[in-house]
């Protein structure tokens, strides 16, 4: 069970990014919008944020295992933009980092001159955002593209809370503003508290090699009757049938 | 020497938002800071903010269409095309004619020394009677700032409403050794001498082979001094072709400018005796390259990506005494479409610096497939042509092939579907840097700015700020003498301080702010909102000044030295290398002297060296750029102060447009 607190929110069926998630039919995944626009603080520094605030109830076993963000800013030198996604547990990851500015060669010391961006950032995009700066496109950010750093790094953390996208512009002299966002996210099951989704573990893998196999069957035995261990498979305290049928049920590769 | 900082901000950034930004860049510049050698950097050192570096510049891949290369706009021009022409004489005072006949035109002589009133100089007029009325000559003394900083002039100028009449010339030295040499205009401007040096490509120990036509009249008698660099000169005779035609030769044993003095006494159509003389200079340079007898390459990185064409070469190693060595390499591509016709494709052109080492190795040269997709052409139909390789300095041909065809490595993948050709396509990231000029700590930094600049070797700034209202900077680097690469690097560096800056330039500044916008990334590609490039009484075409300053320099002394870049031989060979989407970035005007009903003039020595109508420097044809925005010529206006008419830059009406319209 699943609700959602934003403005609103759509599930979507997203490209997971890891390769557990690739194959798990258990992610759901909520968009999260803002689309009232604001102005971003020309040069000073001053963050302009952004909340999306996110409340998954029902379970609190929720991680986050999946992240894309749909970023529309007007700004006449995007060269001026330092970006930052924040989770609610505090972790960021910088989206756009000033893009384009070099010391050296084009675009220049002020980075990129380009104006506007309407961008997805996807971990799955094949150019970064900082290999990006056109004199003659606009938007200049434009598709789905990498941000500046990872996204990965709010995977496993909970979703719950207040995610905030920070603005800031740091060069005086042309101003811009934030137009719409959106956030989407992908959510599974961590009853475990591990911070790798439920539906990530392999069942009988006990030498984790991602197949259940001879291998695995031959450790299952050799533990026969014993109490606990990795291969308590059923958790009732002993090796014994129960856990054999969990084995044979998951028996070949785990992708 | 001007006290004034290199530059001053007018803009209203704050000085705290530059100090952060120029720590910063501080920071980042540190590791690759330079010791203090350059004259921006002297000159800095009145500034608060010394943060210095001589940074990496990165070079364009320049492309033009196909349409620049049919117009002619991207050949390097024939030297015939661009000749030195003259209806007047400039020699010793002890070779010219004591005597002329006057013309319909203008009619002066002026004498011209370091101390001129220390001479007896005056002018007759021989009519029937004999005597000679006081009307018919006017004096006055002229400065010679352009041409010579060792001299100054008198010159008598003879009424115009005298036709057809003997003049003599009465000149007696202070002393046996005293020098002065003589301007002579008769006033037959249709008797005239014209001159050219037979090829682009003049290098050391190769010879030079000047030629020489004279209009309207027969060649009686011909001599050439050709001064080296070293001072040394030699008197070379023509070789005459026949009535109105001579050739002369010589070889330069020396690297470095040449001047060419060539002097023709002629008989015109009606039985008088003239003299005519061309004043030319040349820069001869080593052959620091030659294209190498392998096959051109051609390879594609990545599918539909632009196709890199490595054209081989052999360098020589560069001299201990020997700078920075760039050199500009160009050439037509060309194809065959379906039907097996050769197509032009495009033109391609990128600045490359040479390794000191020298050796055998390949220039680069960029193409966008999209090109080939346009021209409906495949890959393996290509071949260049006009292959050519300049060097930045004065842009002298080094090595030229007119067809090369070149060889594949690897398949070649050309996109579809290309509608029409694209700004992106006509520049392009190179990733290849060459070596810029020192950044200019400002005290304030950021933003978007026009950047006014004056010209060639002046001590004052030309523009007059009060009619300059927008956000604007002034570059000033006063009496230099810089080739355009060096004075467009010198804008990169400047523009680093800045996210994007128009330019407004006068005179070669010109020059530099295109050549900037052809070659290098700067802030002038972020510049938006208006015109990117306006040049005001830009010398275009080159001015025979350059060649006249030489001449006189080698006598009397010359402030900033031989630009030989704003000779007509380098201005066209430059120009040629401009293409059209960047002349159509370019607004130019020109001014000329107020004609009235008598002897007009912007400066009076000037005027009888430039072709009217003039501005004292810029002849109105030479100030045209083929393929810019015409935005007019007006009278009235000279090319700098100490002219007759006010200096163009201090015309308010247009100074005003300047600013409006300026992209910043």
């Amino acid at each position: 069970m699943k609700s959602i607190v934003n403005q609103f929110a759509v599930p979507l069926f997203l490209a997971c990014a890891t390769s557990c998630i690739t194959t798990n039919s258990d992610a759901d995944s909520y968009r999260f919008e803002v689309n009232e626009s604001a102005s971003i603080p020309d040069g000073t520094g001053s963050i302009r944020s952004i909340p999306f605030e996110v409340a998954l109830s029902g379970s609190p076993d929720l991680i986050v295992t999946g992240i894309e963000l749909e970023l529309d800013v007007l700004h006449p030198w995007i060269g001026d933009l330092l970006v930052t996604l924040r989770s609610p547990s505090g972790i960021t990851s910088v989206l756009l980092d000033r893009n384009g500015q070099v010391p050296l060669g084009f675009p220049g010391p002020f980075g990129c001159g380009g104006d506007d961006i309407s961008v997805t950032l996807t971990e799955n995009a094949a150019t970064a955002v900082d290999e990006v700066c056109s004199i003659t496109s606009t938007p200049v950010l434009v598709g789905p593209l990498r941000p500046h750093q990872s996204l990965a790094t709010h995977f496993g953390s909970e979703p719950d809370g207040i995610w905030f996208i920070d603005l800031q512009d740091v060069q005086s002299g042309d101003s811009g503003t934030f137009v719409s966002a959106a956030l989407l996210l992908e959510i599974e099951e961590d009853c475990d508290g591990d911070g790798i989704p439920d539906g990530c573990i392999c069942a009988g893998d006990l030498n984790d090699d991602s197949i259940i196999d001879g291998s695995d069957l031959a450790g299952l035995l050799s533990s026969w009757g014993r109490s606990g261990g990795s291969a308590d498979l059923d958790g009732d305290g002993s090796v014994g049938g129960g856990d054999l049928t969990i084995l044979l049920a998951g028996w070949g590769s785990c992708l | 020497m001007n006290k004034e900082p290199w530059h001053n901000r007018h803009g209203f950034f704050s000085f705290l938002i530059g100090f952060k930004r120029e720590f910063k860049r501080g920071l980042n510049y540190f590791n690759g800071m330079k010791p203090c050698h350059s004259i921006a950097l002297i000159v800095m050192t009145s500034l608060s903010m010394a943060v210095t570096a001589q940074d990496l510049v990165e070079v364009k891949n320049v492309s033009a269409p196909p349409s620049d290369i049919l117009s002619g706009r991207l050949r390097l021009p024939e030297p015939s095309a661009s000749p030195t022409t003259a209806w007047t004489a400039l020699l010793p005072f002890d070779q010219a004619l004591t005597r002329f006949r006057t013309g319909e035109g203008k009619s002066a002589v002026a004498l011209i020394a370091e101390d001129p009133f220390a001479w007896s100089f005056e002018l007759d007029l021989i009519d029937q009677s004999g005597t000679a009325p006081k009307s018919a000559f006017l004096e006055q003394s002229a400065t010679l700032e352009q041409l010579t900083t060792g001299a100054s002039a008198r010159v008598i100028r003879v009424d115009p409403k005298l036709l057809d009449q003997d003049v003599m010339i009465n000149v007696v030295p202070p002393s046996s050794s005293a020098k002065a040499w003589m301007l002579v205009s008769d006033g037959r401007e249709d008797v005239r001498l014209s001159t050219y040096v037979g090829s682009m490509q003049r290098l050391r120990n190769n010879p030079v082979i000047l030629h020489a036509a004279v209009e309207n009249a027969r060649i009686i008698d011909s001599q050439c001094t050709v001064r080296g660099p070293s001072g040394s000169s030699l008197s070379l005779s023509f070789l005459q072709l026949d009535e109105r035609t001579a050739s002369a030769m010589f070889t330069p044993d020396r690297v470095g400018d040449w001047t060419i003095h060539s002097l023709f006494s002629v008989r015109d159509d009606d039985g008088g005796i003239r003299q005519r003389s061309t004043q030319q200079v040349i820069r001869v340079i080593d052959r620091t390259l030659s294209f190498a007898p392998q096959d051109l390459e051609i390879t594609q990185s990545e599918a539909g990506g632009a196709l890199l064409l490595e054209v081989p070469v052999m360098i020589q190693p560069s001299g201990e005494l020997d700078g920075i060595r760039r050199v500009a390499l160009a050439a037509e591509v060309w194809g065959r479409d379906a039907d097996g016709v050769s197509v032009p494709v495009c033109w391609v052109s990128r600045i490359h610096e040479l390794s000191r080492e020298g050796g055998s190795s390949a220039l680069e040269l960029s193409i966008d497939p999209r090109w080939l997709a346009l021209a409906s052409v495949e890959a393996s139909s290509l071949e260049f042509r006009e292959l050519r390789v300049h060097d930045t300095d004065g842009f002298v041909l080094i090595d030229h092939r007119s067809v090369a065809r070149p060889e594949l490595d690897g398949s070649i993948l050309i996109p579809r579907d290309v509608p029409r050709a694209t700004a992106d396509m006509m520049a392009s990231r190179s990733d290849s840097m060459v070596t810029g000029r020192s950044t200019p700590g400002l005290s304030s930094v950021g933003g978007h700015v026009l950047l006014l600049s004056h010209g060639y070797c002046t001590d004052q700034f030309p523009f007059r700020l009060s009619d300059f209202s927008g956000d604007y900077e002034l570059y000033e680097d006063y009496s230099q003498n810089r080739t355009n690469d060096e004075f467009a690097l010198g804008y990169e560096a400047f523009g680093r301080n800045f996210k994007s800056m128009g330019i407004v330039g006068h005179s070669q500044a010109g020059h530099a702010a295109t050549h900037l916008y052809t070659f290098y990334w700067s802030a002038l590609d972020w510049a938006t909102g208006g015109t990117r490039i306006q040049g005001v009484g830009v010398p275009w075409l080159g001015t025979s000044l350059a060649g006249n300053a030489a001449v006189l320099g080698d006598i009397f002394g010359i402030g900033c030295g031989v630009l030989y870049d704003l000779t007509y031989d380098g201005s066209t060979a430059w120009l040629s290398f401009i293409p059209s989407w960047v002349r159509a970035e370019t607004d130019f005007w020109t001014t000329s002297f107020e004609d009235g009903f008598f002897y007009d003039y912007c400066q009076i020595i000037t005027d009888l060296l430039l072709t009217d109508p003039d501005d004292g420097t810029v002849e109105r044809y030479a100030g045209q750029l083929d393929g810019g925005n015409n935005r007019g010529h007006k009278e009235g206006w000279c090319h700098t102060r100490l002219m007759r008419d006010p200096p163009q830059c201090k015309d308010a009406s247009r100074n005003v447009i300047l600013d409006a319209e300026a992209a910043r």
